[in-house]
């Protein structure tokens, strides 16, 4: 554990660029058809209920790191075990996160540049700023959080402004009933992006006044459940559900719509750069989620010292976890929800609420006797 | 502490450099490709396409007066055949001096002989490659000569011929309403869903003539390209041609008129009132009437008369109340014979099977697959115009 | 709130190094007593001193039965003549009549004698050792010996020539004052004193460097400052321990809290207004003699984007003027690198007829875009570099020449791309509208990093370039201040003054960091529009008359 504080505003920043990060450029949700924007705020409610699960365990342990108390729950061995798996899974979906952004330059704009350079360069970065410290990547966020809200305001202003906007594509709403609205926000959405916030459970001790946790972390969920499933919609006026389907980074279509005056087009940098940003914070909680526990289960001295292997990890990882990307993204939608994001954000997380209620039940019994 | 920082720093500057830099290209090696032709090629497999690319030539084309010792046309163009489109494109690199940039394509015209067999094939690479763009638009070349023609046609007042296609596009879309640009997006959108209108293009003159500098320093040029007639397709083949009144009712119908300029007659005298259409507004409702779809289309237009060749006096309004019913009675012959002939075609060129689908999608479920061979043909299809001439100009009446 | 001060300035503390200085001269180290004898003592001074020439010793008898000897030594140059002479010997040699008094003095009783009746001068002190002695007479203080008596006196005659207070050089303003400050730390601290009439201005003086004993003065205002603040910046200062201190910029480098950085983290300047605002903000200000820019610290990014002219202009215009700056911020910090990233790796971003102009103006170029970049950029800094060095006649012929020779000429001979010219000529002028050149100079090291970055990986690597560089931003501290306050952390009242400049009854707060103590400046009774009521009556009453 470092001694480092952050603040409420900066946590929100960290939760809020999250949760955007990836999904605000990479296609989820399509399953729900043109209505993929409501099954995104199904998703965020999901998320909210969530919430109120990791909530209460958080609130008996507020000064502990999640591989602390999981020990202390799940009794010292198998809590060991699981806060290990804790953060080989932190340490997944950071590689996941890398991978997604690693492709989306390359089949973009760094065509001829090889993937491990793009991951290489951008890990370091993601080291230098961890190595600082969680304070440095609150603040860092701080920046970044209005330089995001500018670009965002530019890009819808863009998109709103262009008239490629037509609402006949997500007419009728409810084409083939609440069935695929529902069945893409859980437990897809829910878990991706709402889900992977459990991350935070390893970062909540450094937040500086306890009280703000509710407060901060619904209202990042919240805010950013409303900018994905605006542009979720947006997105889905703007090209229609055909190419939504067909295409891999619907965003950076919707922005290449753009063409006004014949000057103000190609806007795609703009998209780019979100991306840029959202998956930098995005990989770097992951990975200090991940270090951190590392730190905390094995005993070290400061994270500073295995930053670097870890990252070296992270880099060979992200390279190797698919052959292509298809095979990326097929894994993303299945294997790692099903075996990743369900088990460890919401089964384990329950269990840890049953068992430790029952703990706790169990020791007013015998406290009362 | 501070070396560590130092040590990964120079790690990070390290790996950059070893790098390199993969995707750096020198702007003035990059062969800008403004236009692209595509025709068939002389046979079905080996050389299905035949692909012309036209290379904007930058000196030339700026006007700059370092490059320009040499009268150099402004662009150049390569044709190659092939099987595949980007096998096609890349063959174009062994006479291209570089590489080159797709991103800045202007137009591209699709061969008329190949837009009969079909034209399914060519989208793909355009949507799956991120050098392309989805924006530029599509046209048909009409009549005998092919699209590799069109490209070669020099002109005047835009440098590039691509940007004059695009530009000469442009302003009939704004100002003719007839001929409309369709972005690849929408024939994409098209191909997936049905039918669709591409606008065509022509050239008239000479072929020899037109590719040489020569014929621009004609004042009156004897080749010229120019904008002619509205391609349909329907199950990704080109089915027939509409011309003049015809391609303008489809704008009408598909509510994309901007402006454009109609003659109304006066008494006697035919086409003696210019009438300019500024503001129009066409809605589509769908009633369902005994399980049948029938369509009412209403068009809201807003005018001013531009030319008055009779006498009439157009300062009082009951004049112009008839000259309002006039409008309404031309607009509306136009979208009728637009209706008849996509009827006629059976392709629902205007999409209203989306607007069935909104209205009613059990409906729309039942009906899909028969609706454009079988239904739409003979759906009813309502039209009423409402037209106000706003305006009469600087004067009321005419000097006659 | 104060314990987070702690950790704040704990965190930034850093161990200092301290220097092998060399041996203390001999001068300093002879720590024996002034002796009774005058002789001797003149021996010794001009021992020290090595017979120097400017060391000027005047010997003579004063009163009228008893010739006591006495002697004033001073520095030429370093002292007023005139009051020398009216004032200390004249009135030693002429006026006194030690007859009128019959009792014969002692030594001891005459300097009570001399220091109380004769001396009509404003300051004088008793010197006691020879340390002592020699540090007033070398900071231009008049040494009077007196003859059996084994003290001095050091009368405060200084003068000699100083620079007289002109126009600021670097920081001109339209309707604020137009003094500065001049090498003389008094001079400059009684500049202040003029506009902060508070006892509460507290001014400490010490002096730091072995041999150089160059005068410093922290000055603040007391029960604003923080005094943990306070205590930290004597600390810092107390641990310089080196032979010399030429200017502010020694002490600068040596108390900042991280200089393995491209940011200034202190803040300088030479305006007075500048100073008295900053001290009411609760800052300190280190004043150094000989240098006419005092230090103010702690000190935050923003702080280098605004003037004392923002505070003299309509608030609108300043916040106009701050959101130019930080613009032109950004394109003298990633102009150069965002050309270069557009050109060679994003062609298909350029809008289309612009990229055939820009392909059109660089088919004869030989270089490729980053080389041509680089070369430009330096060509622009030697000639920047030149300007400044060459002495001042010459100097406009070299931005003749540099403007153009190398500009013209070498865009029609086709060696660099006139947009190329364009873009490095924009980067400069934008570099010039950053209000304080520390900054500049940061700015113009950075670019280069950038345009660096930018060949190597285009617009992402622009992207990670600028990460790296706000992380390692957020990371220093200025004294335990964050640097980049109030963005990160973001302090929503200091907002007011930050970027934008509200209307000043706004800012009723001083900055939060800063200031911990008394944060309120506007007193409560106030409302945002003052007198706004007496105005209105005013204008009833116009209103009767006219009536």
């Amino acid at each position: 554990m470092e001694k480092a504080k952050i603040s409420a505003i900066q946590l929100f920043a960290l939760m809020f660029i999250f949760d955007l990060g990836t999904a605000l450029i990479v296609s989820y949700g399509v399953t729900a058809g043109k209505d993929d924007w409501l099954s995104i705020l199904l998703g965020m409610s999901g998320g909210i209920i969530l919430f109120f699960i990791y909530y209460p365990v958080y609130r008996k342990y507020p000064d502990l790191p999640l591989t602390s108390y999981i020990g202390e729950i799940f009794g010292k061995y198998i809590g060991w075990i699981f806060g290990f798996l804790y953060c080989i899974s932190f340490l997944y979906i950071a590689a996941r996160n890398v991978r997604d952004f690693g492709d989306l330059l390359s089949s973009s704009t760094l065509t001829e540049t090889p993937l491990l350079v793009i991951h290489t360069s951008f890990v370091l970065v993601i080291c230098y700023v961890l190595y600082q410290g969680i304070e440095v990547l609150g603040r860092t966020a701080e920046i970044f959080l209005f330089v995001l809200i500018l670009l965002g305001i530019i890009g819808n202003f863009f998109v709103l402004v262009s008239g490629d906007i037509t609402f006949q594509q997500i007419r009728p709403p409810l084409e083939h009933g609440w069935g695929p609205i529902i069945t893409t926000a859980f437990p897809t959405i829910t878990t991706f992006p709402f889900g992977e916030m459990f991350a935070f459970m390893m970062l909540m001790p450094y937040l500086n006044k306890t009280k703000l946790v509710k407060k901060t972390w619904l209202s990042a969920l919240i805010c950013s459940g409303l900018i994905l499933s605006w542009t979720a919609f947006l997105n889905m006026t703007v090209l229609g559900l055909d190419v939504m389907e067909r295409s891999t980074f619907p965003t950076l279509a919707t922005i290449g719509k753009v063409s006004l005056f014949d000057f103000i087009e190609r806007l795609d940098a703009i998209v780019v750069l979100t991306l840029l940003l959202t998956v930098f914070f995005k990989a770097a909680i992951f990975l200090y989620s991940a270090v951190i526990g590392i730190v905390d289960l094995f005993k070290l001295k400061n994270h500073q010292q295995i930053i670097l292997p870890v990252g070296i990890i992270l880099i060979f990882t992200s390279m190797t976890i698919a052959s292509s990307f298809s095979e990326h993204l097929e894994e993303g939608f299945d294997a790692s929800i099903k075996f990743v994001h369900i088990p460890f954000f919401i089964i384990i997380p329950f269990l840890m609420l049953v068992i430790s209620f029952i703990r706790n039940y169990i020791k007013k019994r015998s406290n009362a006797k | 502490m501070k070396n560590k920082q130092i040590i990964l720093l120079f790690l990070c500057l390290f790996i950059f450099l070893i790098s390199g830099c993969w995707d750096s290209n020198e702007l003035q090696k990059l062969c800008i490709v403004a236009g692209m032709a595509i025709d068939k090629g002389n046979d079905n497999t080996k050389n299905r396409f035949r692909i012309t690319v036209q290379i904007a030539n930058p000196p030339q084309v700026a006007g700059d007066s370092q490059g320009g010792k040499m009268q150099a046309s402004r662009v150049t163009n390569f044709t190659e055949t092939g099987s595949t489109i980007s096998e096609t494109l890349r063959k174009i690199s062994n006479k291209a001096p570089g590489e080159l940039l797709f991103p800045h394509l202007q137009v591209m015209v699709i061969g008329e002989d190949l837009a009969k067999e079909g034209i399914a094939d060519i989208f793909d690479v355009i949507e799956r490659d991120s050098q392309f763009r989805v924006l530029f638009p599509i046209l048909i070349s009409k009549g005998p000569h092919s699209a590799k023609d069109i490209l070669e046609v020099t002109t005047t007042l835009e440098a590039i011929p691509s940007a004059k296609i695009v530009e000469a596009l442009r302003t009939s879309e704004r100002y003719w309403g007839a001929y409309k640009a369709t972005r690849v997006d929408e024939v994409i959108k098209g191909l997936k869903e049905g039918s669709f209108p591409i606008s065509g293009i022509q050239m008239k003159g000479d072929l020899k003539a037109g590719n040489s500098i020569k014929n621009v320093e004609k004042i009156s040029p004897n080749t010229i390209i120019q904008l002619k007639g509205t391609a349909i397709f329907k199950d990704r083949k080109l089915k027939k041609w509409l011309d003049l009144n015809t391609a303008r009712g489809v704008t009408w119908v598909m509510d994309e008129m901007k402006s454009t300029v109609i003659n109304l007659d006066c008494g006697m005298k035919k086409d003696a009132i210019a009438a300019n259409v500024n503001r129009s507004k066409t809605t589509t409702d769908v009633k369902i009437k005994n399980n049948k779809p029938v369509i009412y289309l209403t068009v809201h237009a807003e005018g001013e008369i531009l030319e008055n060749n009779c006498s009439l006096d157009l300062g009082k309004s009951i004049n112009l109340d008839q000259l309002d019913e006039k409008l309404e009675e031309e607009i509306k012959i136009e979208l009728l014979q637009a209706i008849k002939t996509a009827q006629k075609e059976k392709s629902d060129l205007f999409r209203f099977g989306e607007k069935i689908n909104t209205t009613d999608k059990k409906l729309w479920k039942k009906i899909e697959t028969a609706w454009e061979n079988d239904i739409f043909p003979k759906t009813e299809i309502h039209v009423n115009v409402q037209a106000i001439i706003r305006r009469t100009g600087m004067i009321t009446k005419s000097y006659r | 709130m104060n314990s987070a001060w702690d950790r704040l300035v704990k965190k930034s503390r850093r161990p200092y190094k301290t220097v092998q200085h060399v041996e203390e001269t001999e001068i300093m180290s002879n720590n024996k007593g002034i002796h009774s004898s005058l002789d001797e003592n003149i021996e010794q001074i001009k021992d020290s001193f090595g017979n120097s020439g400017d060391l000027i010793i005047r010997s003579f008898r004063m009163g009228k039965p008893f010739s006591h000897k006495v002697a004033s030594i001073y520095i030429n140059g370093l002292t007023d003549k005139e009051i020398l002479g009216t004032f200390i010997i004249e009135r030693l040699m002429k006026d006194v009549n030690l007859s009128e008094n019959d009792d014969p003095f002692s030594p001891s009783q005459l300097t009570t004698y001399i220091k109380e009746h004769i001396l009509s001068i404003t300051n004088v002190r008793d010197v006691p050792d020879w340390n002592k002695l020699f540090l007033s007479l070398l900071s231009g203080e008049t040494i009077v010996l007196v003859d059996g008596w084994n003290h001095g006196f050091a009368c405060a005659a200084q003068g000699g020539d100083l620079r007289a207070i002109s126009e600021p050089t670097t920081e001109s303003s339209v309707r604020g004052p137009k003094d500065s400050f001049t090498e003389s730390l008094i001079s400059n601290t009684a500049m202040i004193r003029r506009r902060i009439k508070s006892p509460n201005l507290w001014l400490e003086t010490m002096e730091l460097g072995k041999i150089t004993q160059t005068g410093v003065g922290i000055m603040y205002m007391k029960g604003i400052v923080n005094d943990k603040l306070l205590t930290e910046v004597k600390e810092r200062l107390s641990k310089i321990k080196v032979d010399e201190v030429q200017g502010s910029n020694t002490i600068e480098e040596w108390i900042s809290d991280n200089i393995w950085t491209p940011w200034p983290t202190i803040f300088t300047t030479e305006r007075p207004d500048v100073v008295a605002g900053n001290l009411l903000e609760g800052r300190v200000v280190i004043f150094v003699n000989e240098t006419p820019t005092p230090l103010i610290l702690p000190a935050t990014w923003n702080q280098f984007f605004q003037t004392a002219e923002d505070y003299y202009l309509r608030w609108s215009m300043s916040s106009f003027l701050r959101l130019l700056r930080i613009f032109s911020f950004l394109i003298t910090l990633l102009g150069p690198s965002l050309f270069i990233a557009f050109l060679s790796f994003h062609p298909e971003l350029i809008p289309t007829p612009f990229l055939i102009n820009l392909a059109s103006q660089r088919q004869s170029v030989p270089f490729p875009i980053v080389i041509e970049a680089l070369l430009m950029e330096f060509t622009f800094e030697v000639l920047r570099e030149a300007g400044i060095r060459m002495p001042r006649p010459v100097g406009q012929a070299v931005s003749i020449v540099g403007a153009l020779v190398l500009g013209e000429a070498a865009v029609s001979a086709g060696i660099v791309s006139s947009a190329m010219v364009i873009v490095v000529a924009a980067t400069a002028i934008a570099s010039f509208t950053i209000p304080h050149y520390a900054m500049t100079d940061a700015v113009r090291l950075l670019r280069f990093c950038m345009m660096i970055l930018s060949s190597l990986l285009g617009l992402y690597g622009i992207g990670l370039g600028l990460i790296i560089l706000v992380a390692h931003t957020c990371s220093i501290r200025s004294f335990g201040i964050p640097y980049l306050a109030p963005f990160s952390p973001f302090i929503l009242a200091d907002q007011k003054d930050s970027i934008l400049r509200l209307p000043l009854p706004f800012l009723s707060e001083r900055p939060r960091l800063i200031n911990q103590l008394k944060t309120k400046r506007i007193e409560d009774s106030q409302t945002s529009s003052p007198e706004n009521d007496n105005m209105k009556n005013q204008d009833s009453k116009k209103d009767s008359y006219e009536k």
